[in-house]
C-alpha cells in the first residue's frame, strides 16, 4: 500500500506551449494520495492546459510528470527548442487531431512515449465540463465500452462493476436511458461512474460543474465528496468558489501560466498571501 | 495488387464462350442506326442491317462455326480492337490514312457519298455554297463534317445520333443536314417535312477493321469479300437493303440489274412511314421492355457494386486525410483533388483503354465499378470528412481518455456518429451515380442510356421511351431511398432506449 507521505503525483518544471505562446512556465506540483485539490484562477491562466497535461491530453513540451509510479518526461534540449517543436507541431495540428498527430517526427516522443502515456491514461479518469458522454450508446454501453475493448475483460463482471460505480454515484436506475434523456447533473454523474469502472487512482475534472443548473451542481459535488471519503485522489479544475472552499483538501492558486500560491481552503481564502489571489478572490465577495 | 487484379479477371471473366468452337467476336454501335447496325423493330433483341447480313456471310465463308455481338460506343470501336475486346468491328468505319495508322483495314464493301437534306419546301438551299451563314448539322466526326468546315462560314453542329439532326431540322434549329447517303435514305428521304438534294457530295469508302496484329484475319476478310462479290451474295444484300449505286457498280464491276426485292428497306420505311396508334406504341414498349429490363439491371448492379466500393475506399481516404500520418494524409488528399478535378468520362478511357497498354487487361465491368467507384470514393471521402468533423472534439477526447487506441476511438465512438449525419448525402451520391452510370456505354457495356438510345434510333421515338426510361430510373432509386431512411432511423439517437 501507499504510504499515506509518499506522493501521487508529482510534476517537475512542466512547460507547455500553444504556438509561441508559453502557456504553462515551469510547474511543480506534488500530491499526495486521497486528496481533493481544487484548481483556481482567472480564464487563460493554464488551470485547464495544465489538467490535461496530466493525462497527455495535452503533450507537455518539458519537464515531468509522474502519476502512481509511471513517469513520463521530456528534459531533452533548451526551452527554446521546446518552443519550436511545439509551434510546427501546432501548425499541422487541427481541431480533429488524435492526441499524437503531427508529433511523428519529434524527438522524444517515441512509442515508449506512448506506451507510458498510455498507461498513464488507464490510471487516470477525466471528467469533461461538457461530460462527453457517447449520445449513441446507453447509459450502460457508455460504461461498458471500454473495459470491454480495452481490457477484453468478462461482459457479466464487466456489467456488474457498472453496476456497482452506478450505484456509488446514484444512477442505477438509468442504465438503459440514452444520454439524451438525462439531466446534466445524472449524465455529470454516469460519467463519473464511467471514469471509475476502470478502477483509476487519480481522477481529474476539468470545470466538471460550469455547464449545470444551479440546483444540479450539488449533486455532482456530493458524489465527489463521497469519492473523498474513499480516498480517490482528485484534481479539480473549478470556477466555484463555494465548491472549493467546502470540498477541497488543498486549493492551488493559478496564475499566468505559474503557481502562484498553494494551501488549505483557510489559508487561501482567508490568508492569502499572494496579492493576485487577494484580488481574484475579491470577486466572489458579494 | 498485380495478383488480386489477375484473380478478379478471371473470376469476372467475360469472355464465357466455349473455347472449342471456332468464334468470331465482331463489334458495332447499334445506336448508329439503320442501315448498318440496329434493332429490329419487330424482335429488339435481334440485331439487323446489311452490316450484319455482311458479317454473316464473311463468317459463313471463312468456316466460323459463331459470331459473337459486342455493343461498344462508336468512339470505342478502334481502341477495343486495341483491347482485343472483339476480333473485328463494322460499322460505317472510313477508311482513312489517319485511322490506318493504327488498325488494319479490309478492302472497300460499301462506297457512298453525301447528301444535303433540307425542309420541303425551302427553295433557298441546291448547294453547299448556300449554306453559308447559315446552321448546318451533321454526325460528329464524319466526313460530311469536314465537308462543311472546308466550305467555310457554315455554322457546323455536330450530332451524335442522325435522328437528333434530323428533328432538328424540322424543327427549324438547324437549315440542311448532309450526311451518308444511307442515313438520309432511312431516315429522311420518307418524311414529308424532309426534301432529299440530288446532288453528290464526296465519296465516303468503309472498311472493316482488325487490329493492326490481325493482318491475317484481314487478308482472310479480303479473301471473302471479293468471293462474296463474284458469288453475287454481296449484291443481294446491297439490294435487299437499297442501298447500292453507280460507285459500288464501279468498284464491284456489276452494272446488272437489280434482281432482289429491297426487302429489308421496305419493311423498315413502313414501319416508320406511317402514324403510328398509340396502340402500336404502347406494343412497341411493350416488346421494349425486355431489353430495358436488362439494361436496367446493368445500371443497378454496376452502380451498387461501384457504391460499395466508393463507401469503403472513401472511408478509408477521409481516415487517412484526418487522421493519418503526414505522407498518407498528402497522398489521399491529393488522390480526393486529382479524381473530382477531372472528368469521369476520360477516368473511365484511361482504365479501360489506358492500363491495357501497361499490360493489364480489365473486364469492363470490372472497368466500369473501378472507374465508378474510384471516382465517386473521392466525393464519399468529403462527405465522411464532413461527418468527421462534425462530431466534437470532446467525444475523441473522452475515448482517449477511457484508454482507447486512436483505431478504438473512431471505430467504437466516432465513425458511428459519423455515419447518421453521412447518410443524407451519401444517398444523394448514389442516386446521382445510378444516372452517371450510363458514361460505361463508352467501355462496351449496354446498360439503361445506351438500350434507350438503341432503341429509340430504332423506333425513331425519343420522347416516349425516354419517359419510359425516366421513370426507370426513377423506380431504381426509390428503393434506395427508402433504404437510406431506415439506416438513418437506425442510426438516429431517439429511437434506442424504446427498441430495448
Amino acid at each position: 500500500m501507499v504510504n499515506s507521505l509518499e506522493k501521487i503525483i508529482e510534476v517537475k518544471n512542466l512547460h507547455k506551449y500553444y504556438g509561441k505562446e508559453h502557456v504553462l512556465k515551469g510547474i511543480d506540483f506534488d500530491v499526495e494520495p486521497g486528496k481533493l485539490v481544487s484548481i483556481i484562477g482567472r480564464s487563460g491562466c493554464g488551470k485547464t492546459t495544465f489538467l490535461r497535461c496530466l493525462n497527455c491530453l495535452e503533450i507537455l513540451d518539458q519537464g515531468s510528470i509522474k502519476i502512481s509510479g509511471i513517469s513520463i518526461n521530456r528534459n531533452d534540449g533548451s526551452l527554446q527548442k521546446a518552443q519550436e517543436i511545439a509551434e510546427n507541431v501546432s501548425k499541422i495540428r487541427t481541431n480533429v487531431s488524435m492526441p499524437f498527430q503531427g508529433y511523428e517526427n519529434v524527438p522524444g516522443i517515441d512509442d515508449d512515449f506512448q506506451i507510458k502515456a498510455h498507461a498513464l491514461r488507464s490510471r487516470v479518469g477525466m471528467l469533461f465540463q461538457s461530460f462527453n458522454l457517447f449520445p449513441h450508446m446507453n447509459v450502460m454501453d457508455n460504461i461498458i465500452i471500454a473495459p470491454m475493448i480495452v481490457q477484453k475483460g468478462n461482459k457479466e463482471e464487466v456489467r456488474m462493476n457498472a453496476i456497482r460505480n452506478l450505484e456509488k454515484v446514484g444512477m442505477e436506475k438509468y442504465a438503459e436511458r440514452m444520454p439524451y434523456e438525462l439531466s446534466g447533473g445524472q449524465a455529470q454523474r454516469v460519467a463519473i461512474a464511467r471514469a471509475l469502472t476502470l478502477n483509476p487512482q487519480v481522477m481529474l475534472y476539468d470545470e466538471p460543474t460550469s455547464a449545470l443548473d444551479p440546483e444540479l451542481v450539488d449533486e455532482v459535488a456530493q458524489v465527489m465528496m463521497s469519492l473523498n471519503k474513499e480516498g480517490m485522489t482528485q484534481i479539480v479544475v473549478t470556477h466555484s468558489m463555494h465548491f472549493a472552499q467546502k470540498a477541497s483538501d488543498l486549493i492551488v492558486y493559478m496564475h499566468e501560466g505559474e503557481i502562484a500560491e498553494m494551501g488549505t481552503p483557510d489559508e487561501i481564502f482567508f490568508q492569502a498571501k499572494n496579492p493576485h489571489t487577494r484580488s481574484y478572490l475579491k470577486l466572489f465577495v458579494d | 495488387m498485380k495478383n488480386i487484379i489477375i484473380i478478379i479477371l478471371v473470376i469476372f471473366s467475360y469472355n464465357l464462350s466455349s473455347a472449342e468452337k471456332k468464334v468470331l467476336r465482331w463489334a458495332a454501335d447499334a445506336e448508329s442506326g439503320a442501315p448498318f447496325v440496329f434493332q429490329d423493330p419487330r424482335l429488339p433483341s435481334k440485331m439487323i442491317g446489311f452490316e450484319v447480313d455482311i458479317i454473316n456471310a464473311i463468317a459463313e465463308e471463312l468456316g466460323y462455326e459463331q459470331l459473337e455481338f459486342i455493343q461498344n460506343s462508336w468512339d470505342g470501336l478502334i481502341p477495343g480492337l486495341a483491347r482485343n475486346d472483339y476480333d473485328l468491328a463494322i460499322n460505317g468505319l472510313e477508311i482513312t490514312p489517319d485511322r490506318a495508322q493504327v488498325v488494319n483495314f479490309s478492302e472497300a464493301y460499301f462506297i457512298t457519298y453525301e447528301v444535303l437534306a433540307v425542309r420541303a419546301g425551302d427553295e433557298s438551299i441546291t448547294d453547299l455554297p448556300d449554306l453559308v451563314g447559315r446552321k448546318a448539322g451533321t454526325l460528329k466526326g464524319s466526313l460530311a463534317e469536314r465537308i462543311l468546315r472546308d466550305v467555310g462560314g457554315i455554322e457546323v453542329k455536330t450530332y451524335e445520333s442522325e435522328s437528333n439532326s434530323y428533328a432538328d431540322l424540322r424543327n427549324k434549329r438547324i437549315d440542311a443536314v448532309l450526311i451518308d447517303h444511307p442515313v438520309a435514305l432511312y431516315y429522311a428521304s420518307w418524311n414529308p417535312d424532309i426534301k432529299l438534294l440530288d446532288k453528290k457530295f464526296g465519296e465516303v469508302i468503309y472498311g472493316i477493321v482488325a487490329s493492326k496484329e490481325r493482318k491475317d484475319l484481314i487478308r482472310e476478310v479480303n479473301g471473302a469479300i471479293s468471293k462474296l462479290a463474284t458469288t453475287g451474295k454481296l449484291r443481294e444484300i446491297y439490294d435487299k437493303w437499297n442501298i447500292w449505286n453507280d460507285d459500288m457498280a464501279r468498284h464491284f464491276n456489276d452494272y446488272s440489274k437489280t434482281k432482289t426485292d429491297a426487302s429489308g428497306y421496305s419493311s423498315f420505311i413502313k414501319f416508320q412511314e406511317r402514324e403510328v396508334t398509340w396502340r402500336e406504341k404502347l406494343e412497341r414498349y411493350l416488346v421494349s421492355l425486355p431489353d430495358l429490363g436488362a439494361g436496367a439491371l446493368t445500371t443497378l448492379y454496376l452502380s451498387i457494386l461501384a457504391m460499395v466500393l466508393a463507401v469503403l475506399l472513401g472511408l478509408i481516404l477521409a481516415i487517412f486525410k484526418v487522421y493519418g500520418p503526414k505522407p498518407l494524409a498528402f497522398i489521399a488528399k491529393a488522390y480526393i483533388e486529382i479524381v473530382r478535378g477531372t472528368p469521369l468520362l476520360i477516368q473511365l478511357y484511361l482504365i479501360y483503354y489506358g492500363l491495357p497498354q501497361i499490360g493489364i487487361n480489365i473486364s469492363p465491368l470490372i472497368a466500369g465499378v473501378l472507374g465508378l467507384g474510384l471516382n465517386y470514393a473521392a466525393y464519399e471521402a468529403e462527405n465522411y470528412r464532413a461527418g468527421l468533423y462534425s462530431v466534437p472534439r470532446g467525444q475523441l477526447e473522452a475515448a482517449i481518455s477511457l484508454g482507447m487506441s486512436r483505431y478504438q476511438a473512431l471505430r467504437h465512438v466516432i465513425v458511428p456518429q459519423a455515419i447518421r449525419l453521412v447518410i443524407p448525402p451519401v444517398t444523394n451520391d448514389f442516386i446521382s451515380l445510378l444516372k452517371d452510370s450510363s458514361l460505361v456505354s463508352v467501355i462496351t457495356m449496354v446498360e439503361l442510356t445506351k438500350e434507350y438510345g438503341r432503341l429509340a434510333s430504332t423506333y425513331y421515338d425519343h420522347i416516349g421511351l425516354g419517359l419510359i426510361v425516366a421513370v426507370i430510373y426513377l423506380l431504381l432509386g426509390l428503393p434506395f431511398v427508402k433504404l437510406s431512411k431506415i439506416v438513418e432511423d437506425k442510426f438516429s439517437l431517439n429511437n434506442k432506449s424504446r427498441k430495448k
